[in-house]
């Protein structure tokens, strides 16, 4: 499918490319904030699985470039002022196993989340010895193999082990946003989330398509049960590392009679945010020939080209040997 | 709620013996070999929510352990569950295996093995997601969390494959080998020490670097030389290991350049295994997404991996993923298992006993369809003997070719003679001379009719000279008849008076008589066709009668098919632009020169039709019997692509002749389809539809019930000589192929064409999106109780299927793959008789569904069993495109209502709404086959999903639409169609035929004031949503949302004076009804009071609810009354569907994949 197609069937691929967004995935977090107003008072932000960097771009716009761009509202700008001057520096820390096109006011990492070694390493670039971030959000996901249990399973294991990291560096109070596939086992995601924080929704951006498995489970007020040591050498939920913890991996964790759910696990409550005058990602848009300028529209080049792909070299090859694009059997 | 059946992704498979073990979903399956065929033993249910995605067997029974020995297990796993079986219980029908004994592992598991299986205490060494070991001791004794025990890993980090095995090359030890995948592209090669002790020894031997993505599957040989890794990549990886594993004291290797690489998989692959490891030759088999198996060979010089055999075709073609595959212990046989449901057996190339030809004992199993291919040189065959002085001598060439049965057939040559050949000769013998006529030299008429002599086939042979005089001779398999005259010396009967184009046998007309027909033409469009009627008189034949048939306009003939009727002969012609004609020829009538009674253009597009048939023995009524009108059943096959079953109606004064189409056929594979046989084949004793013909510059042979292609040839083409012809007995599946490539003559015999290689049938390839049930007939006794399922899925596919009266198993029928875009929705008209179906870029096709298309002259009996030829599908109107600048315009939603004419069905009311807002209604004409605008709306600019129309009690029509926004919008309609002529009569929609013809006018455009409700029920998407009518009139509206929540509406809609209709609704919101999106909502019942439905969602919930309805719905009372998993990801639909009895009733489970459950 060609780029223009693509502009009339995604009209948020199209959006991300006139704003300068890496990806579309973008106005996910830009909706789930203008629901859930995470951004208020954040200036510790880790950002997980970030590559390409558009919660990263997000998070810089929103958290560094706005507060430049209102020094020119003289109202806020007293404001503004005091509270640069009660706060320290906005930080911006991402990480991700793939190299990441640097962002302004951005510190990228390539490193594994679920490493021991990359707790230090955070906490160096935050220039803090203790777990005081305000919020860690995760567009992680991998890619999906169709085979819908596994997948689900997958996705929980980052989900868990941004989970894990969180529970390393925020602070008592501060919130967690990761993607979640709702699929068989969400409940048991969400009571495990619950667990650990006052307030779990789960809350579906209409930037994201109503076909999709994906949503975003918002975690509120972070307040881990008594007792609890926050350890990337020994992470809960992912797997026993030792022989203490087969029991508690084997048992399943089931929160029963909060807010009075019907039946079986809890299921957390679902928001969907975006006002319905934005866009609808599911809808297929005809576009006006030309801008309200009166200019021919183009369809623009991405901001930044996908990834190569795994299959890459394997296209070449194809391409070298001829024979239509097929290896011949 | 209660699972009774299931279809969906085969996720392990395991050979026992010669007994093939198959993970269907939670099931486990047992086939075994009986006769040639793998037949389901039974099925067990294993596992409580995984799919069994491994199996294991436990070494074999050690036989010197007498018979005290311990008993050896099955191993079976999926997700974090694992069960133990006894080995001696697997071929047990009776296996008392409960998925309640499934036990709970800590962590997800790639890979398991037994330590030791025998005994009570079995234990199992498992590798985790996370690279981790665990062993499992099977006491049921100790607490479940002390059976396990956690071993430290190397490296803790997410694997999307493992591969563990003991160092065989130290028998007895306790070293665990473990090759590792993971998400990052790694392969990891690690030991382990699996003793008791406290210590444990663990090191990470080799880390091997050079794949580019993901690797989903990991192997290691048998004698710890090589390992063999998968990826995202498309490659496959080969490495040395010898002497890295093992030695747990060395430090960790770093491998970066492989032993070699394997290119040609079109998409990720998901697993490999060797195949042969030993001496010098190395040998993989890989499965992948593309559907395809491969098996490869190591080629040391080139460091590569080449491909020497490709398995495809076997799976639906437009699906993806092979999930599993299994080797038997010869290693000639392998089968794969498919996201389609199927499963299908290969035959491994360069097996020991894979080079057996020819002969088979009667009990061994045919390993597939064989080809077996001659070539001759005539001028080697018959040297040059005799050339008349002073001329040149001619060159020998094949010119035309008659099949005799499937091992013999005669030809022409260049020259003049005519040759026979019987392949089942020896050597020496295969060829004879039959005759020398200088004279026919270059002559096209030549061909042959068969007939039956106490059930022995025969043939009367035609062939021509070049001024149109005709020598008829008789022959059958075995060469020529014997006739009380010397051939050469037969007579020659002038047929016409220049040079004929050809000769045209008659087709089999199914009535197994002694005639035969014959129409002779010319290459002059005016003269008259010749039908000859031949039969043996004093053992040789004769004319018996000629009459000339006028060509009608651009109808050169291709084909004939003669019936004999009451006192009279019908003859139907096929013409090389796709033309049908008929001729009505009474026996008592003396005309010179008959004209066609009717012609019908565009059968076959415009292409040559290449076959006229009866696909069902056809009985003509008796000559008591001519009151009533004649259905004959009729089957053609053209160079369109189709191969179509036509019923042609003849009424009692042979006046009236209707063609009308069943069945419509368009084989993909055969994309020029000469002609249609029905073969018997004593594997199954079933009938096989068998369809031949060319695809490029293949010759092809498709068998159309199993949809699978039974054999191809690479012939360069069909642009050549050639004839194709099955054996003449009744129980044989072998063909014989001749054709001319090189001035050579080929002749190719298949054999066991109607090889099942599938020993599951597949389903849709990739995931349902829609599922209808077509309606309950009134009469239950007919034939047409039958209810069909309509599928449709993401594969672009469409399946209709029915459900086994005893089995509740889904049986296939038939598949029509016309959509190039995934199905959206699918809706059946109240009759049953018509499916509406949508996709993307606007596509709405009209499949007409014809029941019993076998035209039943015997008793009225019921069938045990449908089979596939006795529901037709025809696609009869595609609806039209607006427009073309929205690539993507998805038609997400539709609904059908029979609109009534004065005579009874007219047509149909289409609503269709789209994912840019519009809204279309069109009304669909049955008897012009069209579609025509009615009319047009836009609600806003959010992507619509949902439509649905009522007729209320006062005789309006509204029209319900739902949408991503979450709100729910009634539309007043009843002026729109009014407009357009269709009104509400008696509840029905009613409308004058005239009306149904007028098409000029634009289509009626919606005006909001029609809006009489907007109302938000959901925060987003409405996934579902159905309506109802409770006793008192009122309607109850269920919809089903993206925000897990159900809604149960009440509306009460009302005339107010002047002002049209006024709605009244109340809604009871259960939120988070599900833990994930609602998707699918089914009404059981509805009573003034009270309602039941059953919900399914993503989370694979399927919910019964039991709602009590109050005036304001805000007060009801709606419960969950029972609650199911089920095994179908992804639930996209759910319909209902009533046994017979008319009691018991099924829901099916749409997604990826269908569940069937009992209520």
């Amino acid at each position: 499918m060609g780029k223009s197609s693509k502009d009339k069937r995604d009209s948020y691929y199209r959006l991300a490319k006139e704003q300068g967004y890496r990806a579309r995935s973008a106005y996910k977090l830009l909706q789930l904030d203008a629901q859930f107003n995470l951004f208020k008072d954040v200036t510790r932000v880790v950002d997980l699985c970030a590559a390409p960097g558009s919660w990263s771009q997000v998070l810089s716009r929103s958290l560094i470039t706005k507060n430049k761009d209102s020094n020119k509202d003289a109202n806020r700008n007293v404001a503004d002022a005091a509270e640069r001057q009660a706060k320290p520096k906005v930080k911006i820390v991402a990480l991700d196993l793939q190299p990441m096109t640097p962002l302004p006011g951005v510190i990228t990492l390539q490193a594994d989340i679920t490493h021991p070694s990359t707790l230090p390493l955070v906490l160096q670039h935050l220039e803090s010895d203790s777990a005081n971030v305000d919020l860690v959000v995760s567009d992680g996901a991998p890619d999906v193999t169709g085979l819908h249990d596994l997948d689900e399973y997958i996705q929980a294991q980052l989900l868990l082990a941004a989970l894990n990291l969180a529970t390393c560096v925020l602070r008592p109070g501060g919130n967690f946003v990761a993607k979640i596939f709702r699929g068989r086992d969400v409940a048991e995601l969400y009571c495990k989330l619950r667990i650990f924080f006052d307030r779990v929704t789960v809350a579906k951006p209409r930037s994201s398509r109503g076909s999709s498995i994906e949503a975003f489970v918002v975690c509120e007020n972070y307040r881990p049960p008594p007792g609890f040591a926050p350890s990337l050498e020994r992470p809960i939920w992912t797997g026993p590392t030792r022989q203490e913890d087969v029991e508690g991996q084997i048992a399943e964790v089931s929160l029963e009679d909060i807010e009075g759910t019907p039946g079986g696990r809890w299921v957390a409550p679902f928001i969907a945010c975006g006002d319905l005058s934005e866009w609808d990602s599911d809808a297929t848009y005809q576009l006006p020939e030309v801008d309200e300028n009166g200019v021919k529209r183009v369809s623009r080049d991405p901001v930044q080209p996908p990834t190569a792909p795994p299959y890459k070299t394997a296209i070449e090859m194809r391409r070298r040997q001829g024979n239509g694009g097929k290896i011949g059997d | 709620m209660r699972s009774k059946a299931y279809v969906g992704p085969v996720t392990s498979l395991a050979f026992l013996g010669d007994n093939l073990l198959a993970g269907h979903g939670p099931h486990l399956k047992v086939f075994s070999p009986t006769g040639s065929e793998f037949t389901l033993q039974w099925r067990k249910r294993i596992f409580k929510r995984e799919r069994i995605q491994g199996i294991h067997l436990g070494p074999a029974h050690v036989p010197d352990g007498g018979p005290e020995a311990a008993e050896s297990h099955v191993l079976l796993w999926g997700g974090k569950r694992f069960q133990i079986i006894p080995r001696s219980d697997l071929l047990n029908p009776h296996l008392g295996v409960d998925c309640e004994d499934e036990i709970p592992a800590p962590d997800w598991i790639l890979q398991a093995i037994f330590l030791h299986s025998d005994g009570e205490t079995a234990e199992v060494a498992i590798i985790t997601a996370h690279n981790t070991v665990i062993k499992y001791r099977h006491d049921l004794s100790t607490s479940l969390p002390r059976r396990f025990r956690v071993y430290p890993s190397p490296e803790r980090c997410l694997l999307y494959s493992a591969y563990i095995t003991l160092d065989p090359t130290a028998p007895a030890s306790n070293t665990l080998i473990a090759l590792a995948g993971t998400i990052f592209g790694e392969v990891l090669l690690w030991g382990l020490e699996i003793s008791n002790s406290k210590i444990e020894k663990t090191s990470l031997a080799a880390r091997y670097l050079s794949h580019e993505g993901s690797v989903f599957g990991v192997s290691i040989s048998p004698e710890l030389a090589y390992a063999a890794s998968c990826s995202d990549d498309r490659t496959i990886r080969l490495w040395d290991i010898t002497g890295h594993a093992g030695d747990l004291t060395r430090d960790c290797l770093e491998v970066r350049e492989p032993l070699a690489v394997g290119w040609g998989h079109q998409a990720r692959i998901w697993g490999v295994r060797f195949l042969e490891s030993s001496g010098s030759n190395v040998k993989l088999i890989s499965y992948s997404e593309d559907l395809t198996a491969k098996i490869w060979s190591w080629d040391r010089t080139t460091k590569s991996l080449v491909c020497v055999q490709t398995f495809k075709s076997l799976h639906s073609a437009s699906g993806k993923n092979i999930w599993s595959l299994a080797v038997n212990s010869p290693g000639d046989l392998s089968v794969t298992g498919g996201a389609d449901s199927g499963i299908a057996s290969w035959r491994i190339d360069g097996t020991t006993d894979n080079n057996r030809t020819g002969q088979r004992t009667p009990e061994e199993m045919p390993i597939k369809t064989t080809i077996t291919e001659s070539v001759f040189d005539l001028a080697d065959v018959f040297p040059q003997t005799s050339v008349p002085a002073g001329k040149k001598p001619t060159k020998e060439e094949p010119l035309k070719y008659v099949a005799l049965g499937d091992h013999s057939f005669l030809l022409t040559t260049s020259s003049g003679w005519l040759r026979y050949c019987d392949l089942s000769k020896p050597a020496e013998g295969l060829w004879k001379d039959i005759g020398y006529w200088p004279q026919t030299r270059n002559s096209a008429a030549f061909g042959a009719g068969k007939f039956y002599v106490d059930g022995v086939c025969k043939y009367i042979v035609g062939l021509a000279d070049n001024e149109g005089k005709f020598l008829f001779l008789q022959c059958n398999e075995n060469g020529l008849e014997p006739t009380p005259t010397d051939p050469a010396s037969q007579d020659w009967v002038r047929m016409c008076t220049g040079r004929p184009s050809g000769i045209f046998f008659a087709g089999n007309s199914g009535d197994g008589s002694r005639d035969v027909y014959a129409a002779v033409t010319t290459f002059r469009a005016d003269e008259p066709v010749s039908l000859l009627h031949l039969t043996i008189s004093e053992q040789k034949p004769v004319i018996h009668k000629t009459w000339s048939l006028e060509q009608p306009a651009t109808f050169p003939f291709t084909t004939i098919l003669v019936f004999r009727l009451h006192r009279r002969r019908i003859c139907l012609a096929g013409s090389r632009h796709a033309a049908f004609a008929i001729y009505d020829i009474p026996d008592e009538s003396d005309q010179d020169i008959f004209c066609p009674v009717q012609i019908w253009r565009h059968i076959h597009d415009d292409d040559s039709v290449t076959s006229l048939s009866t696909y069902q023995q056809f009985v003509p009524p008796s000559d008591a019997n001519t009151e009533q009108a004649i259905h004959i059943p009729i089957v053609s096959t053209g160079r369109s692509g189709a191969c179509k079953f036509h019923k042609l109606s003849i009424d009692s004064t042979y006046t009236i002749y209707t063609l009308s189409e069943m069945n419509v056929v368009y084989p993909a594979a055969v994309p020029r389809v000469e002609n249609c046989y029905n073969l018997h084949s004593q594997a199954d004793n079933k009938a096989h539809e068998i369809l031949s013909g060319f695809r490029g510059r293949d010759f092809v042979l498709w068998n159309q019930t199993l949809g699978i292609e039974a054999a191809s040839l690479d012939c360069e083409g069909g642009n050549r000589s050639w004839d194709f012809s099955f054996s003449n007995s009744i129980n044989e599946d072998s063909g014989l192929f001749v054709f001319s490539k090189s001035k050579k003559c080929h002749a190719v015999r298949f054999t066991d064409v109607t090889h099942n290689p599938l020993i599951q049938v597949p389903f849709h390839g990739r995931e349902l999106k829609a599922l209808a049930v077509s309606p309950a007939t009134p009469d239950p006794s007919s034939k047409s109780f039958w209810r069909i399922v309509a599928t449709g899925a993401e594969d672009t596919t469409i399946r209709f299927s029915y459900i086994h009266p005893e089995t509740d198993e889904l049986v296939p029928l038939i598949t029509r793959k016309t959509h190039t875009t995934g199905i959206q929705d699918l809706v059946w008209s109240s009759c049953g008789g018509w499916l509406f179906s949508s996709g993307s870029i606007e596509e709405v096709y009209c499949w007409k569904v014809n029941r019993n298309i076998q035209i039943s002259t015997v008793a009225n009996t019921e069938p045990d069993t449908l089979s596939s030829n006795s529901v037709g599908v025809v696609l009869e109107a595609m609806c039209s495109v607006s427009t073309t600048s929205l690539p993507d315009l998805r038609v997400c939603g539709l609904d059908v209502v029979t609109v009534y004419g004065p005579n009874g069905h007219l047509g149909f009311l289409v609503g269709m709404v789209r994912s840019d807002s519009s809204i279309k209604i069109d009304f669909y004409n049955i008897l012009a086959k069209r579609f025509i605008p009615l009319a047009e709306g836009v609600y806003k600019t959010s992507c619509l999903l949902q439509v649905h129309f009522r007729i209320i009690a006062s005789g309006a029509v509204v029209m319900f639409t739902a949408g991503t926004d979450g709100h729910i919008t009634v539309w007043d309609v009843t002026a729109t169609l009014s407009a357009r002529g269709i009104v509400v009569a008696s509840g029905t929609l009613y409308a004058e035929e005239t009306m149904a013809l007028a098409v000029a006018t634009a289509p009626v455009k919606f005006q909001s004031e029609q809006r009489l409700l907007c109302q938000q029920l959901h925060q987003n998407s409405v996934k579902m949503l159905t309506v109802v009518e409770i006793a008192d009139g009122d309607l109850v509206v269920l919809t089903g949302g993206d925000d897990t929540a159900v809604c149960v509406s009440r509306l009460k809609i009302s005339s107010t004076q002047g002002h049209g209709l006024g709605v009244e609704m109340t809604s009871k919101l259960v939120e988070r009804a599900h833990a994930s999106a609602v998707t699918t909502i089914t009404v059981l019942s509805a009573a003034e009071d009270s309602l039941q439905f059953i919900s399914a969602g993503v989370d694979q919930q399927v919910k019964r609810w039991e709602a009590g309805l109050v005036d304001d719905m805000k007060d009801a009372s709606i419960d969950v009354v029972d609650d199911i998993y089920v095994a179908v990801p992804d639930v996209a639909s759910t319909a209902l569907l009533a046994k017979r009895d008319g009691k018991a009733r099924r829901l099916l489970v749409g997604g990826v994949g269908v569940e069937i459950l009992e209520l």
